[in-house]
Parts: C-alpha cells; sequence; structure tokens
C-alpha cells in the first residue's frame, strides 16, 4: 500500500501541477462517440453492454467471478487458477476477448485467462453474442467481449476502494481520472493477494477428510494508464497501456498432493489511436503492442518454462456518412503474432493481414438490414472470409416487440501451439469454420413511467467444422488434428424488471439458457460420443438478480445455476450458489464512502466446477469504496 | 396485454427447464466372488481421478463394471497404471495419485495403502519381503516393505545430465538374485541385486525402453518404443542372455509408429506385441513378423494380455482416450470372439485362474 500511495502522488502530480482549474463541466468527450458504429448494429445482432454501474457492484472480483453471473459460461479451476470462457456451447478459443478493440486471446494458447482480469481496472464490457462477434474480429463462434477502458468515462473523479475478505484476501485499488477537455488522463492501480486456503471435505480420500486448500495463494498488481488529447475540435489522440503481474501458486487436485506448482504471468498492452472528425466522415488509425510473458515451474516433472508471446497490430478505418440511410465503417488491419517457447523449436511467427466492412442500411424506420464481412489473409497466402447478414423488423411501437435474425460463416486460426509445439503440432492444420444462425425477439414494456418490463428470447445454431482436436498418433505422443464435427445450438432467455422513483431502485432478472452441443462426428466404427454434450457444457444454466436501493442503503441477491456437465465418464452434477450483498453509501465532509458486505455461496455449497478442484464454501468479504470529490 | 401473455410465458417456460429434474445413478451391489476370470484394468483420464477395475466372470460369461468403487465405495484414484497379484493380494499402482492401494484378492476391499509414491509405474515382489516399483521421476527404483505396507528404502537411480524423465524407470523381471529393470528415457536395461539393492550392471540398449519379459529360454526381452525420443529413432527389441549379452536386437521399419504392450504366452516361447496392429513372434524366430494377426485399424489399441489357460487374446482400445473404452477378445488366431466394454483407456489385464 505503500508502493500505491508513493506512485499515486507522483502521477497526481502531472497534471495538478499543469492546470488551474478542474472543473466537472469542462468534460463533454462523451460527445464524441468513437463506437457509433456499433450502435447500428445493436438492433439486428445480440449484444450485451455492462456499463460502469453495474461493475461497481464486483469491484473487487475478476471478470471470471462477474461473468458467472451471465450467461456467458466460465470454466473455473478454482480460486487463482485459470478461468475461460464459453459462449453458446463453443470452446474457449472459439471465445474472442479483446480489450478496446485489441485482441487479448494468446496466439500460443487461443484464450485468455479470465481470473487475470480485474473487474476494477474495466469501465465497460460489451459482451458481443453470436455474429455480432464479427464486429470487432473473426474466430469468435460463440461470441466475443470487448472489455473498456476509457480514461474520459466520468468527470473528475478519485476513487479508493479497499477490500478484505475470507482466505487472506486483501486487495486495494486507486482509480483517478483528472484533466481539461484539451488533455485528459485517468489512472487505475491495484494489488491484491489471497491465500485461498479455504476448507473442503475431500470425498476422493480415504475417509472423507476436512482439508484445506495448500498452495494456492495468489500475488498480484497492475496499473492501467488512459490519456486522451484532443488538439482541436476535429481530432482526437488516445493512448492506453495496461501492465499487469501475478505470481500464483497452482494447487493441486483432490487427488494428489504431492507436486507443487506455480507460475507466474507478466503482460504489457499498450494501444494508440488517433481519430478525425469531419462533418460528413470520420477516420482513424490505432497501433497496438502487446508482449505476454509466462514462467511455469513444475516441481515433480521438473519444467521450468517460460515463453513469450508478442502481438503488433495495426488498423485504419473510415466511418463515412450519406444522405442514404446507410450506415457504413470500414478498414483494414495487420496483425504480426511472434511467439517463443522451448518446445517450439525456435520463434514462429504469423502474419494475418485483413480488411472488413459493416453496412447497415434502414429500408423503413421499422426495418433495417445489415451486414458485416471480413477477410483476411494469413502469412500472404490462406485467404479466409466470414460475414453475418442481418436484419431487424420493429413489430409493435414502441419496442413493444422487435424481431432479429442473423447469420453466417466465421472462421478461427489454429493457436500456435496446436501448429507448431513439439511433438504433435501439426503445421498442415486448417482453420476451424462455422456456420450459423440466430433469430429472437426483445419486447420493452412500459407499464408506467418508472415500471419497464424486457424480455428477450434468442435461438441460436452453430455448425462447426474441422474443430481441432488433439488425439493419440501412431508414436507415443498426440497429434493436433482437423477432426471433429460439433452441433452447438440452443436457446436464451432473459427478462427483467425495473422500477425507478426518487428514493426506490430495484430490478429484478432472471434469464435461462438451454444449450445442447453435441458431438457430431464419428472418429471410429466404436466411438460412442456421437450425438453426445461436449464435456464441461451445461446444458442448462441459469441466473436471477434482485437488486434494490433506498435511499443510501442498497442490496442485492444473485442467483446462479449451473447445470449438470459430463466430464469423461464421471458427470458432475449441477449446483446452484447465492451471492448477497449489502451495503450503505455516507459522507464525511466532502468524501462520499461506500460500505459493502458481500458473503459468496451463502447456503454454503459444496460443489465442483471442474472434476476433483474444490471450490470454496460460504465466504465473506468487506469492501470500503472512498469517492473524493464527488 | 398480447405481450404481457408472451413473456409471462417465456417466464413459465424458463421456470419448467430450470427446475428439471436430475438423475441419479444407482451402483449395483458387487457379487463378491472374483476367484475366475479377468481383471480389465480402465487406467482411466489423467488428472481425472476415473481409474477402474471391471472383472469378466469366465464362469458366467458377463462383465461386472467398475468393481472397485462399488466394493470399496471410493474412485480407484488417477491413472491406475497396473495390478500385481502376490500372496493373497492385490497390489493396485495408482500412478498420477502417488500410491499403492493394497486390497484382499478374495474381496477387493483395500486393507492399505501405500502413499507419497512420486508417480509409481511397475510392482515386483522381489522376495516375501520386499517389493520394487519403478516410477516417473523418483529418481530410483523404490522398496517396499511387504509387512509394514511402507517405503523403507530407494536404490538410487540418477543418470547424468539431469532431466526431468532422466531416471523414469519402467517393467521388470527377476531371474534368481537378480532384478532387469527398463530404464526408459536413457535406453539402459538397469541389473539389480536383490540381495543388496544395489545397481550392479547398466546395459545400453536403445532409447525407449519399456518393456521386458522373460522367456523359457531365461533370455531376457527388452523393447524400445523410439518414438519416445526426441528426435524419434526407429524402435527395437533386444533380446538378451540373463549376463546381459545382447543375443538379438531387431529394427522397427516405420520410424512413426512405436510397438509397445510386450507380453507372451503362458509356455513363455511366444511374444506377443501392438506394433499398430497385435503382433505375434516365435521367440526363436529370426525376424520381426510382417503382418499382424489382428488389424489396428479402426483402432486404438491400448492394453494387451494373453489369458494364460486358453491362449485368448485380450486388446483394450481406448478409441480418444477420453470416452470409455472397449476390450476386444480374440482366439489365439486372432478370431474376433467377442467384445466388452469398459471404463477409461483400459490399459492391461490380471488373469484369475
Amino acid at each position: 500500500m505503500r508502493y500505491l500511495t508513493l506512485i499515486w502522488f507522483l502521477l497526481m502530480s502531472f497534471p495538478i501541477l499543469g492546470q488551474s482549474r478542474l472543473d466537472k463541466d469542462t468534460f463533454r468527450m462523451k460527445e464524441v462517440e468513437l463506437n457509433a458504429q456499433k450502435k447500428q448494429d445493436k438492433e439486428r445482432l445480440k449484444t450485451i453492454h455492462i456499463d460502469s454501474s453495474l461493475l461497481n457492484n464486483h469491484q473487487s472480483e475478476t471478470l471470471a467471478d462477474l461473468l458467472s453471473q451471465s450467461s456467458v459460461f466460465v470454466k473455473d479451476y478454482g480460486p487463482g487458477m485459470m478461468a475461460t470462457p464459453g459462449f453458446r456451447g463453443t470452446s474457449y478459443d472459439q471465445t474472442k476477448i479483446y480489450w478496446n478493440g485489441i485482441l487479448l486471446n494468446s496466439s500460443m494458447y487461443g484464450t485468455q485467462d479470465l481470473n487475470l482480469i480485474p473487474v476494477f481496472l474495466l469501465d465497460g464490457v460489451d459482451i458481443n453474442f453470436g455474429g455480432a462477434s464479427l464486429v470487432n474480429g473473426s474466430g469468435g463462434f460463440g461470441g466475443s467481449m470487448n472489455l473498456i477502458s476509457d480514461g474520459k468515462t466520468a468527470p473528475y473523479q478519485a476513487e479508493l476502494i479497499s477490500t478484505i475478505g475470507s482466505f487472506g484476501k486483501i486487495e486495494n485499488g486507486l482509480s483517478v481520472n483528472y484533466g481539461t477537455n484539451k488533455i485528459w488522463a485517468g489512472t487505475k492501480i491495484y494489488e491484491e493477494t489471497a491465500q485461498n486456503n479455504f476448507p473442503f471435505i475431500n470425498n476422493f480420500q480415504w475417509g472423507n477428510p476436512v482439508q484445506t486448500e495448500n498452495d494456492a495463494a495468489t500475488k498480484e498488481y497492475g496499473l492501467l494508464q488512459s490519456i486522451g488529447w484532443r488538439p482541436t475540435e476535429k481530432d482526437m489522440l488516445t493512448a492506453n497501456i495496461w501492465y499487469q503481474y501475478t505470481d500464483r501458486q497452482l494447487p493441486q487436485t483432490m487427488i494428489s498432493d504431492l507436486n507443487r506448482e506455480y507460475q507466474i504471468d507478466a503482460s504489457l498492452r499498450s494501444d494508440i489511436n488517433y481519430r478525425h472528425y469531419e462533418s460528413n466522415y470520420n477516420w482513424g488509425i490505432d497501433g497496438s503492442y502487446a508482449n505476454e510473458f509466462l514462467f511455469y515451474h513444475n516441481e515433480l516433472d521438473d519444467i521450468n518454462e517460460p515463453s513469450t508471446n508478442q502481438r503488433y497490430n495495426l488498423k485504419a478505418d473510415i466511418n463515412p456518412e450519406f444522405k442514404l440511410p446507410l450506415h457504413l465503417n470500414a478498414g483494414t488491419e495487420e496483425i504480426e503474432e511472434v511467439a517463443n517457447t522451448q518446445e517450439y523449436n525456435g520463434p514462429k511467427q504469423r502474419n494475418r493481414l485483413g480488411a472488413w466492412a459493416d453496412a447497415g442500411y434502414d429500408l423503413s424506420k421499422k426495418f433495417q438490414v445489415g451486414l458485416v464481412a471480413r477477410t483476411e489473409e494469413v502469412n500472404f497466402k490462406t485467404l479466409e472470409t466470414a460475414f453475418t447478414a442481418s436484419a431487424s423488423y420493429k413489430i409493435l411501437k414502441k419496442d413493444l416487440l422487435d424481431l432479429h435474425i442473423n447469420g453466417g460463416r466465421n472462421y478461427n486460426y489454429p493457436n500456435l501451439n496446436d501448429l507448431y509445439w513439439y511433438p504433435g503440432g501439426n503445421p498442415n492444420l486448417q482453420p476451424e469454420h462455422t456456420w450459423f444462425g440466430e433469430a429472437g425477439f426483445t419486447s420493452d414494456i412500459s407499464i408506467s413511467k418508472t415500471n419497464i418490463i424486457h424480455s428477450e428470447l434468442t435461438a441460436f445454431s452453430n455448425w462447426v467444422d474441422n474443430y481441432i482436436l488433439w488425439t493419440p498418433g501412431s508414436g507415443s505422443f498426440w497429434e493436433a488434428q482437423n477432426l471433429k464435427k460439433v452441433w452447438a445450438r440452443g436457446m436464451e432467455a432473459s427478462m427483467s424488471y425495473n422500477h425507478k422513483s426518487n428514493n426506490l431502485n430495484y430490478e429484478i432478472r432472471g434469464s435461462f439458457q438451454y444449450t445442447p452441443s453435441t458431438d457430431q462426428s464419428l472418429l471410429s466404427p466404436y466411438d460412442h460420443t456421437l450425438g453426445t454434450q461436449l464435456i464441461y457444457i451445461p446444458l442448462e444454466a441459469a441466473q436471477a438478480l434482485c437488486k434494490a436501493s433506498f435511499k443510501q442503503y442498497h442490496a442485492s441477491l444473485e442467483y446462479t445455476y449451473t447445470g449438470a456437465r459430463n466430464t469423461t465418464d464421471i458427470p458432475l452434477p449441477g449446483y446452484s450458489l447465492v451471492n448477497i450483498f449489502m451495503g450503505k453509501t455516507f459522507r464525511i465532509h466532502k468524501i462520499q464512502f461506500d460500505l459493502t458486505a458481500r458473503c459468496y455461496n451463502l447456503l454454503n455449497m459444496s460443489y465442483q466446477a471442474i472434476i476433483w478442484r474444490p471450490m470454496p464454501g460460504r465466504w465473506y468479504e468487506l469492501s470500503l469504496k472512498a469517492d473524493l470529490w464527488k | 396485454m398480447e405481450i404481457k401473455r408472451i413473456s409471462l410465458a417465456v417466464l413459465f417456460a424458463m421456470g419448467l427447464l430450470f427446475f428439471s429434474c436430475q438423475k441419479t445413478v444407482d451402483n449395483p451391489a458387487p457379487s463378491g466372488n472374483y476367484q475366475h476370470g479377468v481383471w480389465f484394468i480402465d487406467e482411466g483420464l489423467f488428472m481425472s481421478g476415473n481409474a477402474g477395475l471391471d472383472f469378466y466372470h469366465l464362469d458366467k460369461d458377463t462383465l461386472e463394471s467398475n468393481v472397485f468403487e462399488n466394493v470399496n465405495g471410493k474412485p480407484l484414484g488417477d491413472v491406475c497404471q497396473c495390478m500385481y497379484h502376490y500372496n493373497n493380494k492385490y497390489y493396485l499402482v495408482v500412478n498420477a495419485s502417488n500410491e499403492i492401494l493394497v486390497a484382499d484378492d478374495k474381496t477387493l476391499k483395500v486393507s492399505a495403502v501405500i502413499p507419497n509414491i512420486t508417480y509409481p509405474r511397475y510392482f515386483l515382489p522381489v522376495s516375501s519381503k520386499k517389493a520394487y516399483v519403478t516410477d516417473n521421476t523418483g529418481k530410483g527404483i523404490n522398496i517396499i516393505d511387504l509387512q509394514s505396507n511402507t517405503v523403507s528404502g530407494q536404490i538410487p537411480y540418477n543418470p547424468k545430465p539431469d532431466s526431468a524423465y532422466a531416471s523414469w524407470t519402467e517393467q521388470m523381471v527377476q531371474y534368481g538374485n537378480k532384478v532387469y529393470v527398463a530404464g526408459v528415457e536413457r535406453g539402459k536395461l538397469l541389473v539389480i541385486n536383490a540381495l543388496t539393492d544395489k545397481i550392479n550392471d547398466t546395459i545400453s540398449l536403445s532409447k525407449g525402453a519399456e518393456d521386458v519379459v522373460l522367456d523359457n529360454q531365461n533370455r531376457i526381452w527388452v523393447l524400445c518404443d523410439g518414438t519416445i525420443a526426441n528426435p524419434i529413432i526407429n524402435s527395437k527389441l533386444y533380446c538378451l542372455d540373463t549376463s546381459g549379452k545382447i543375443l538379438n536386437a531387431y529394427t522397427f521399419p516405420d520410424i512413426n509408429t512405436g510397438p509397445g504392450n510386450l507380453t507372451m504366452n503362458a509356455a513363455k516361447d511366444t511374444l506377443f506385441y501392438f506394433y499398430d496392429g497385435v503382433f505375434k513372434m516365435g521367440i526363436n524366430q529370426g525376424t520381426l513378423p510382417g503382418k499382424s494377426i489382428i488389424s489396428g485399424s479402426g483402432h486404438n489399441f491400448y492394453g494387451l494380455g494373453v489369458n494364460p489357460s486358453n491362449g485368448d487374446i485380450y486388446a483394450g482400445d481406448a478409441l480418444d482416450y477420453v470416452q470409455p473404452g472397449i476390450v476386444f477378445q480374440y482366439n489365439s488366431s486372432g478370431k474376433l470372439l467377442k467384445s466388452h466394454h469398459t471404463g477409461v483407456e483400459p490399459n492391461g489385464f490380471l488373469f484369475v485362474p
């Protein structure tokens, strides 16, 4: 905390010295909507936006914890361990995660660990389902997420948050926005330690002993700095840099506790963006660089494995405006990926050069059509194309009933481990492909000005071909091959009821997903997995939320149900979790405080998300947040 | 109002699905009679804790599945590497659980657990009081005190240069007071004096030495899987006398295919092994057989056994190594007799006469 305070003062001193007056009114940058194009897609493509007010409830959590309350399925190995997302019955590397439009999925492993992304550093999250993922990039068969860091989301603001929790959790974070309408900056810095030494019943061992999770401690810190400069009314330059370091022990399974493992992740992500606005068009260029370092230690197997993974990204786009009701965003992008580990026999490189267009046309006030198309060339050889064609129609006025439909094709390049890992990597792998379709309706019923019922129902289907699978080869090792076919389909339903009045606000929300995701390939005449549900994908999942605030008090109750999942031959039973949060805001002088107590797994459920990986029972957390100058 | 009805219907549908029932599985009662038949060892998928044992009742021609868990009320563990019958007890070597379970040979009830052995592989009693256990990374061969069921010592084996699997040892055979141990990573055959627990000799073979058997002429056969080496090399089969002299060395033609699961018939005059399919070779044959007796096409053969009472060949097919496997039962000339659905990765067999 001492270091945080020091860095905080250093960072603060620059803008304070450089300006004479700080005023809320100087922040008008929200008028410039960088993602204007996305708005026009929203009617036709399914997107959920989690804004900063919703994130406030979860600021001490990771993105994995946050998403477990959503319809995105998170495969979580336990506190401090890896957690990967899966949309609509597809696999983790068919889900893409972006940060301000920059791809975060590792080019080596194909995924991004959600437990390494603290909610505290985010200002918003866009969850794009199915074809909506093509707006950001290719490969998100089930969907994608765009994490938003935006130094100008709030006027001059400083926020300090401290959290203590069960099992040795301590988290401290500082968030500051500062500047003028010409130049502004946002700084977020945090540190967290946790022992994760929770008790659990080990039903794998003789006598079902109560044991304590060993060697699960984590230590991490991060810094996110955003700056912006608006030299003229027509020009804007923004830059972000995010450094994060995590040192974590990897606990053993309930089966055996003989081994010792740990992992260090150090990530540096940076991005610079310039945008120019004219009355009838705007254009921008964006350059980014990411460096992900990972070190893995395994005591019994005597593994000490460093790996590095770098990605350079350059893109440019233009948004022309037309007299016709036509919306267009088009651009080009080049990505250079370089990765190295001792199993590659030398560094490996991949170049991806692509272009995209995202167009929408309003045939009438009720009827919209659109097309998102991408094409990409890899290493100047293979050419792949992806598209989503979409339409929406307002059947009833005032959003009482809107229909949307979309469908298309997508591709997902193999990750570099699939291609080059020795032994078993296969340089001849082809990209995975999917044909997808989606249809649904949304409905907003305003019972009164303060009471709204929102409902959604969506059905979807993904037929995935060339699915990459590691299978036993003729030698003693496994090989990556394009073998499998998967059909992921299902429905998503949700309903919410909102009430807003002067003193009392409340929301009741429920959602449900039914996702058959089945193996459609026959790998041998004796294969009996044909038509069976893929492992670790629940057929059914549901979430519910009751949230209320009355004067200075607020409370929420979260409920999640994860249905039974196949593993190999042992099915994992479904489980329900209930979390309850209660808090109060109060003011001392000019500082507004929020004291929130949280209880996770209120019913003290004993459950496993991954087989033989224990999860904590009931545990508690207390957060104190101070908003300075609010 | 119509929309309200639609919304209510959606809510109702969600509720119905949400509260849908869960299936429960009842395990059948164990028969308790395991005196005549074949144990199928289901290794299970690493890190999944789903190893198991099935018993094929030869007299009733029925398969009793998942016997260990049904008898003991606990899963067997993670990666059951092998099972050994000695002195009215079964010794179950559970590799990734890092333990050996000792069970009664009539009921399969576990009577002792020998814990904290690093990735144990194979078990061989060398006297009435002690046994040797090989392992993946433990820097030596473990000595087990069969009276107290504890690890009483270790025979150091830590070849230089050091690496994770430099000390990896696999199968063993005993001849007199000599125990021959396959050293995989360095391609050695270690000769241990069972009286002194010391390595007396180290014979250089080919990388990937895994399987060792003793024929009826007291010759030692060692199968070396070259696909384990980095870079891969041609696999080899060696025949040695008990002094360690190499009598014959056979080279497998396809560098990309690794042989495995060397075993013998009851007379110990015929070798069987996988090389994609199942091959059969007389111990006095001058060359490797060119044709399999059982085709490997469409199979991922993983476990091999020959019933000493009638010569039937049992081949475990691991399919994709994730889903439950199948054991195919053939007669001694390779004609398919029947198939049995097993647990995950059937890797071996123990015949109970």
